[in-house]
């Protein structure tokens, strides 16, 4: 398959994102020649049963960023993980991979300086072995490795070979689920049904490892496409469909509202397009055919009225694809690297990717490779539950609604005042972890020294008696927004130093920050004993905002434009008087 | 003209996993070339196998090393499965 190209000459990677240390296998392309790639990629990266030639085939012509993962394992994971390659290629990363030795007790030291740990252990080693006794050893030395490292660790669970597996999983599953950035990956799940015996290796001996090489390369499709990435970034926060052969079949203008196709492997895209929706990914759509002719299909097809209702924002007409992508991501309030773009046309893909090179692109060739490569897409997969998911889609339409309001307000203490606006802040609460690691890895506008903390570092500051970190939830008259903004704090010497303070872009654009980071600083700076505050701030692609706000609150510089000091004092006597309810939940104030 | 088609593919799947250039990767054995270790030597029979739709016994993996030898029992692995 060769996919045409309209010329373009596009970095693929937005300003001020490309990692120093990037690598690509061949010469680099261009935006729009990478999406095309990408999208010839597609057949051999999310088939049902890849090809390990075809995947050694692969060669990214796009920057590659390398990650580091340490397998602690008993068997031999080689032959196993070396299709892992070009499935990371696909999601960007290049893998530096290292092994300990064959090790049944765990004990080996692990490689502390690693992106991902991944523990995966041939557990027909410990035949003889209770399976209670065996998860609760397994969750016991994973507890003892979470002690012990920073990165995130991943335990491949029991395959179908193990006797009591599923008691197993389950168990083990729970016994882990406490740990902050540990996860369990489903093994089990991510194979394809067993044919004629073909998931048992009874070549175990000669191969190393029970793992059959068809499940070898299905387990380094999930690890490289779905879990690493996962890992590594932050997930994507919408897709925006377009609508002819991508989302219905056929095309509207010509076809009509009644005739395009819905039924089938449509169907079945839309129950994945559906589920992500449930999972807090935001689903728009972008369309060149007439606004009527949409809300006419959408009025007449009650089948799409699930769909319709998930859709946050639809942009028909004839104007160019990436204006009117621009434009819902302006709506949404996220970047456009955070859209996966999902589109039958080719040329348009290209047209986009030159436009948007920051944005990803899925090219719809048909439904059905559509929806199991909206399985497999980088960066969709959700970890763990994102509480904060309904409270965006809510906030987003109440968003629009406080927009009009403020647009006619005469007097914007009124208009506050009218929003019934509660602020809530929390100190050292560890229900919070996973969102407090969610926001300071997730925001890209309002923070302040773009840290990324993932969870074991979160927990740092949760639990020692020099840190502090200041949970700050938000709600109005029209929207719960839920956990918006964080502070992260440590004592220094004789000094405090505000290692990261992150406001989610839902909570940006109420003039609501000064007061909510006024009264969270105060309890930093009573909580860490201290009456001056010292702010790094690390400037980004996108976080002039926090530059903004420190630049107007701050007393003074220090080491030029690097570090601000702040008093909560003077903070508090520069912040205006508004109508706000705010309190503490939990006396850290 | 089928023995052809397999040799060559078989020949691409050894300079892949060895990571040296199709054109030698046919001169190579198991016996006389460092970089085709045991390792290497299972990922090429995976990669055999998913390529070609056999499923090599266990007892012919120490024949299958090079890429004549492959393509002999490929030949014979898809006539008789």
């Amino acid at each position: 398959m060769n996919l045409s190209l309209p010329g373009s000459a596009t970095d693929p990677f937005p300003p001020g994102d490309v990692p120093s240390d990037a690598v690509s296998d061949t010469a680099e392309a261009s935006a729009a020649e990478a999406a095309m790639m990408r999208a010839e990629w597609q057949h051999v990266v999310f088939a049902a049963e890849p090809r390990r030639l075809a995947l050694l085939e692969l060669r990214a012509p796009w920057p590659l960023r390398p990650v580091r993962i340490s397998v602690l394992r008993n068997h031999t994971v080689e032959t196993s993980l070396s299709s892992l390659r070009g499935f990371l290629a696909y999601a960007g990363y290049v893998p530096e991979v290292v092994l300990s030795g064959y090790d049944d007790a765990l004990s080996t030291a692990p490689v502390a300086a690693a992106d991902v740990h991944l523990v995966w252990l041939d557990l027909s080693h410990y035949a003889n072995a209770e399976i209670d006794g065996l998860w609760s050893w397994l969750a016991d030395r994973v507890r003892f490795l979470r002690s012990a490292l920073t990165g995130p660790i991943v335990v491949v669970d029991a395959g179908p070979a193990l006797a009591g597996f599923e008691r197993f999983n389950a168990s083990l599953r729970e016994a882990i689920d406490g740990l902050p950035d540990a996860h369990v990956f489903p093994l089990s799940a991510a194979v394809p049904p067993a044919v004629d015996g073909a998931s048992v290796e009874e070549r175990a001996s000669s191969t190393g490892t029970a793992l059959s090489g068809r499940d070898a390369v299905a387990l380094c499709q999930h690890l490289g496409l779905c879990w690493i990435p996962a890992l590594l970034q932050p997930r994507l926060k919408a897709i925006v469909l377009d609508l002819d052969n991508t989302v219905v079949g056929g095309v509207l203008a010509e076809d009509g509202a009644a005739n395009v196709r819905t039924d089938g492997t449509y169907a079945r895209l839309r129950e994945r397009l559906l589920a992500l929706h449930q999972e807090g990914v935001l689903l728009a759509l972008v369309s060149k055919n007439d606004v009527r002719d949409v809300d006419g299909l959408f009025a007449q097809r009650p089948e799409l009225e699930a769909l319709r209702h998930a859709l946050v924002a639809v942009e028909a007409g004839w104007q160019d694809k990436a204006s009117s992508v621009r434009a819902i991501a302006a709506r949404l309030h996220v970047g456009t690297d955070s859209l996966l773009i999902v589109d039958d046309n080719p040329g348009e893909i290209a047209a986009m990717a030159s436009a948007l090179p920051s944005a990803r692109f899925l090219w719809a060739e048909d439904p059905g490779s559509t929806e199991r490569a909206l399985t497999l897409y980088p960066g969709l997969l959700e970890l763990r539950h994102d509480a904060a998911a309904s409270a965006r889609m809510s906030d987003l339409q109440a968003a629009e609604r406080r927009a009009a309001a403020a647009q006619t307000a005469i007097d914007p203490a009124a208009y506050v005042a009218s929003l019934q606006v509660q602020i809530r802040l929390r100190a050292d609460d560890h229900t919070d972890r996973t969102r407090l690691s969610e926001l300071s890895r997730k925001t890209n506008q309002f923070n302040t020294s773009l840290a990324r903390f993932g969870e074991v570092e979160v927990d740092d500051y949760l639990t020692r008696a020099d840190r502090r970190v200041v949970s700050v939830r938000l709600r109005d008259r029209l929207s719960d927004s839920g956990l918006v903004g964080a502070v992260f704090a440590r004592r220094d010497g004789g000094r405090v130093v505000i290692d990261e303070i992150a406001i989610s872009c839902r909570a940006l654009g109420r003039s609501l920050e000064p007061a909510m980071l006024a009264a969270a600083l105060r309890g930093v700076a009573e909580g860490l004993d201290a009456q001056t505050l010292l702010v790094p701030f690390v400037a980004g692609p996108r976080n002039e905002p926090a530059h903004a706000w420190l630049a107007a609150f701050a007393d003074s510089r220090q080491g030029g434009d690097d570090e601000y000091l702040l008093s909560t004092a003077s903070l508090e006597a520069r912040v205006p008087r508004l109508p706000i309810d705010i309190q503490w939940e939990n006396g850290g104030g | 003209m089928a023995d052809e088609h397999i040799r060559r593919r078989a020949s691409k799947i050894v300079a892949l996993v060895l990571g040296v250039d199709p054109a030698i990767a046919s001169t190579l054995a198991v016996d006389s070339s460092p970089e085709w270790d045991s390792l290497r030597h299972i990922e090429i029979i995976l990669a055999v196998e998913d390529e070609f739709g056999v499923k090599v016994p266990e007892g012919l993996f120490r024949s299958m090393s090079s890429v004549d030898a492959i393509t002999a029992q490929v030949v014979t692995l898809r006539a008789s499965q």
